[in-house]
């Protein structure tokens, strides 16, 4: 599958690639939320996952631009938050998230969930 | 090394800049900067730290960033204001994280600091007393608002094992992977009816969450039989297909307990979007496995349905191709027309200006870069290779060819400066080490002191980074213990109780030139020259101006510090730090105004991967001397030679009795030595020496290569280069260089002659 | 069936017959060999930098693509009298421990794959006095002494300092 991940703590976003195209997916990196919109018009990919807090844009704003454009509006976008509210995820679900995910993420779940919007 | 223990690296390395941005950011809102911005980047780096610390299992970390993390959020939400939040206990807690950073990189057991978490935790109390709780405290979050299963709390618990539910504690289950293999037969299997009615609002395709996705997250095997509810959907022609209008109900047979099955469900949905509640009752079980009901196998085809239905534009094109009333046809396309329109992006304000503050930059490893001066390094070798080679070109040849190879010369220094500047690093990477040492070293001494950093974005190359942060230490350690008075002897002599240390970086001259600067009492400079006395460092009847005696604190073994003191008298004076600071091409001096305060001045090369040389010769070898240390050259005949009674030779310089060494005696060098040239350079202890040599080849730029790296240390040098030939020439230290002389231990030159 | 296993028996209970792959050279009419592994790359001679008061057999230093390395001479290091390199003769660039040297020898003569089990112990010999010598290996027409590289280059650098600094005392 190709996913495309936005973290702006590089270690992490190496991390999540890394766990992804372990397992065999291919994966485009970006830093933030701006980066990810225009590497998501030229990735394509068929799931994003992002993180909520980062500079420039956040996930959020990310999720609004993302639903906002015709080729973002059927991709499954997972949202992978340190904040384990009803608020932000209330938030996400307005901007149009699909997915929640705690970070610090464990592999195996990541790739569960993952796997499960895969066909 | 494995790839996640390299990224373990990286993160740690990482940690260190987001540290020093929690602690600038952090500062600069105690110094009251009120910016709502820096409490946001606080909280991010922190936020950063946390995120990264639990993938990678540093349990302590990842508990203590997060009531940290939790406190600063307080802020940012403006639950707390940013003029009543405790910013001291913030710094000391962001000095706490660095070492629990610390510790987790070197492997090291932890040190908690429950007096710091109790201190956090207060901020958090405090708010829990007014009528907005915070929407994270556990015993207020009401059932079915319960959040996604708590990852942080496994970690924190230091094991997938669920940590002991509070009765309401929802937010506490750990939502455990699916386990892998789950016995057969529903019916044969321990565990209890439960029904899950799932009422998702209307935007769930828009949120792109297919029915099959989250059904997915329930065992296969614990489903029932799943319904789903049309009843809701409006008429066709009312439809807007990319409203979900459908209800499920699940009827689940499972040993998942309520909360867990919760938790796998609201990875997607929201609370209030599902219910889970005991099957009614068992002839309800009864009742549906009689009827006609889904079977297990058929969930899968269902979804699978479902799933076509799902997503928007897809589903708009299934119901357009199905045989529906001619009517509905237009409506679809009608309800989609706003979901297709493009609105304009969202861009406030304000992310402009975030996008100014951040200039575009990409993280390249240091040893690429270093890869990257090394081949530039080549080039310069090769450019000057060239050099020689054309001189022995025929004139006509070699004056077209000269031309570009100046222009060569040019755009490879050029090249050479770009990739030197792509190294160089701003020194606020050593700066923001600093306030914590006068924060720490305040509290011991029980001082006062403000510290005021400037020029903090000044770069330097990175082989300097690495140097200047144990002087600089060594100072601002001499400036708070010796300086800095006692916030009672400042009232007294009427200055302000709290004592300001100065931390200023500018370049000047080609170097980078450090200042710290105190208000304390300055150098006490009859003490200073009794111990110089007392220690016979300077002659009883030497009169010495007061700029002289100020040195003296320079001087070796002389530490006015009296050496019980635990701040600077940890053996390592200030003759000490001037030694270093010399063997890396520097210079240290001190400028003292009793009672008003004291001056130390540090001016260090840009880098230390290249260095201005001159290149001589001496019997058949070339060497090279820094311009640093070269204070003149002159004629070897115009220079008397005379003799001491030991046999030293010497010569009048300047009037100064100087010491004469033949290069080629000293360092060996191999076949016939005509010395006509004599370089006068500079000891580190500022003496005079005159080095004769055979000749002067010219000066350059050379690109500095370790000895150490592949052989050893090399007495008389203190490096390498290769010259235009490929051929390499050492770099003299003449300090070294003068001990090698000093001490008999010189092999016969016979025997070296031997084994060349 | 019965004589796979019969084999896999035999060279799992013979772990010895694994073969070392030896470089050989020369220097005079001696042969020295070392574990190919070790060998970096082998060049022409090329003229080195004294270092000053350096051990005898440490020819010098030289540039390998801007990495600075010093060059032993082999011929000094078993004290038979120093090299007198010309274009012919060759540096073996080899890995010891975390350095990078150079070997001066005559040439280099082969490379052979040598069972662990016919490498000897080197007789207790009074003149490799720094334990320079590993095992010897026979062969048909040579025997190949297998040297301690590591023994070979301790004997420069600093070390050398400080011993010609003992002898000097």
């Amino acid at each position: 599958m190709k996913i495309l991940a936005i973290d702006d703590t590089k270690t992490l976003l190496s991390l999540l690639s890394l766990t992804l195209r372990n397992a065999g997916h291919e994966v485009a990196e970006a830093e933030n939320g701006e980066e990810g919109l225009s590497k998501f018009d030229q990735f394509k990919p068929d799931l994003v996952i992002t993180d909520l807090n980062m500079p420039i844009m956040d996930g959020i704003e990310f999720t609004r631009a993302c639903r906002s454009r015709p080729t973002g509006q059927n991709t499954p976008i997972i949202v992978l938050t340190t904040e384990n509210g009803a608020e932000i995820k209330a938030e996400g679900r307005r901007a149009g998230a699909s997915a929640w995910m705690v970070k610090p993420f464990e592999p195996n779940m990541l790739l569960g969930l993952v796997a499960r919007y895969q066909n | 090394m494995d790839p996640l223990a390299e990224l373990k690296q990286t993160f740690f390395q990482e940690c260190d800049e987001l540290l020093g941005a929690l602690e600038q950011k952090l500062q600069a809102l105690d110094e009251g900067s009120n910016d709502p911005e820096d409490v946001n980047a606080a909280f991010r780096a922190i936020h950063s730290i946390k995120g990264g610390a639990g993938a990678f299992g540093c349990t302590e970390l990842v508990a203590f960033s997060h009531v940290f993390e939790a406190s600063l959020d307080h802020l940012r939400s403006g639950r707390v204001a940013i003029e009543d939040a405790p910013f001291t206990l913030f710094l000391r807690c962001s000095d706490a994280v660095a070492d629990l950073v610390a510790a987790a990189r070197n492997d090291e057991p932890a040190v908690e600091r429950p007096d710091l978490l109790a201190a956090l935790e207060q901020v958090g109390q405090e708010l829990q007393a007014e009528p907005r709780a915070p929407a994270a405290a556990p015993a207020d979050a009401p059932p079915g608002v319960a959040a996604l299963g708590n990852l942080l709390a496994m970690v924190e618990a230091g094991s997938g094992a669920a940590p002991a539910a509070a009765d309401d504690g929802w937010d506490d289950e750990p939502a455990g992977p699916a386990p892998a293999d789950v016995p057969a037969a529903a019916e044969a299997r321990p565990g209890r009816a439960l029904r899950l009615r799932i009422a998702p609002e209307a935007d769930l395709f828009r949120r792109v969450i297919e029915p099959r996705v989250v059904l997915g997250a329930l065992p296969a095997e614990d489903i029932v039989a799943v319904r789903c509810d049309l009843s809701q959907v409006p008429p066709l022609e009312s439809l807007d297909v990319t409203d979900c209008w459908m209800r499920f109900d699940v009827d689940l047979h499972t040993e998942l307990s309520v909360e867990e099955l919760h938790g796998r469900i609201d990875f997607s949905l929201g609370g209030e979007e599902f219910e889970i509640a005991p099957a009614e009752d068992e002839p309800d079980l009864a009742e549906t496995a009689a009827e006609p009901e889904v079977p297990n196998s058929v969930a899968a085809d269902l979804s699978a349905i479902l799933a076509k239905l799902g997503p928007a534009p897809e589903a708009r094109d299934e119901a357009a191709s199905q045989p529906a009333p001619a009517a509905a046809a237009p409506e679809p396309v009608a309800a989609a027309v706003p979901v297709l329109r493009t609105p304009p992006l969202r861009a406030p304000v304000n992310d402009q200006s975030a996008r100014q503050r951040q200039p575009v930059s990409v993280r390249v490893d240091l040893e690429r870069i270093d890869k990257l001066m090394n081949l530039v390094g080549e080039i310069v070798i090769t450019q000057s290779m060239l050099v020689e080679c054309v001189r022995s070109l025929p004139y006509d040849v070699y004056a077209k060819t000269a031309e570009g190879i100046l222009t060569l010369s040019r755009q490879t220094r050029e090249l050479q400066d770009h990739v030197m500047a792509v190294r160089a690093q701003p020194v606020k990477a050593v700066f923001q080490r600093m306030p914590r040492l006068v924060r720490e070293l305040a509290q011991t001494l029980g001082k006062e002191v403000r510290l005021v950093l400037e020029g903090e974005n000044t770069e330097v190359d990175k082989t300097i980074i690495e140097e200047l942060a144990d002087p600089l230490t060594h100072m601002i350690r001499n400036s708070m213990d010796h300086g800095l008075e006692t916030p009672d002897e400042r009232a007294e002599a009427g200055k302000p109780r709290e004592g300001t240390i100065r931390l200023i970086a500018e370049h000047r001259a080609g170097r980078i030139v450090i200042a710290v600067t105190d208000d304390g009492r300055g150098i006490n400079r009859e003490k200073l020259l009794a111990k110089a006395r007392s220690r016979g460092l300077v002659d009883d009847d030497a009169r010495l101006a007061p700029e002289e005696i100020d040195q003296l604190i320079f001087a070796a073994g002389l530490s006015t510090a009296e050496q019980v003191s635990d701040v600077s008298g940890r053996g390592v004076g200030m003759d000490v730090v001037r030694r270093n600071v010399e063997s890396l091409g520097g210079r240290i001096s001190v400028d003292s105004e009793p009672g008003r305060g004291c001056k130390f001045t540090l001016a260090l090369p840009l880098t230390l991967a290249v260095l201005e040389g001159m290149v001589i010769r001496c019997g058949n070898d070339r060497y090279v001397i820094p311009i640093a240390s070269v204070i003149e050259t002159q004629h070897l005949a115009s220079t008397p030679i005379e003799r001491l009674p030991f046999g030293q030779e010497v010569l009048r310089w300047r009037g100064e009795v100087t010491p004469l060494y033949r290069l080629g005696e000293v360092m060996g060098s191999m076949g016939t030595t005509d010395e006509n040239i004599v370089i006068i350079a500079e000891t580190e202890r500022g003496n005079n020496v005159g080095i004769a040599v055979d000749e002067i080849v010219g000066q350059q730029q050379v690109v500095v290569k370790s000895l150490e790296a592949n052989y050893g240390t090399v007495n008389g040098a203190s490096a390498a280069t290769i010259l235009g030939d490929g051929l390499v020439a050492l770099i003299l230290d003449i300090d070294s260089m003068l001990r090698l002389a000093a001490s008999g231990d010189r092999v016969p030159q016979s025997d070296l002659k031997m084994a060349g | 069936m019965t004589l796979q296993i019969g084999e896999k028996h035999f060279s799992s209970a013979q772990p010895e017959a694994a073969a070392r792959r030896i470089v050989t050279f020369k220097v005079g009419d001696r042969t020295f060999g070392i574990d190919v592994g070790m060998v970096r790359e082998i060049k022409g001679w090329q003229a080195t930098t004294p270092l000053p008061h350096a051990a005898p057999h440490v020819r010098g230093v030289l540039n390998l693509r801007g990495v600075i390395l010093a060059v032993y001479d082999l011929r000094t290091a078993i004290g038979i009298g120093v090299t007198e390199a010309t274009a012919t003769h060759v540096i073996v660039v080899v890995d010891v421990e975390d350095k990078t040297a150079g070997l001066l020898v005559d040439s280099v003569s082969d490379i052979v794959d040598v069972p662990v089990s016919a490498v000897r112990p080197a007789p207790d010999l009074e003149r490799d006095e720094h334990g320079l010598i590993e095992g010897l290996v026979l062969l048909d027409t040579d025997i190949v002494a297998l040297l301690d590289l590591a023994a070979v280059i301790r004997d420069g650098g600093v070390d050398a300092q400080t011993r010609a600094a003992r002898a000097a005392a």
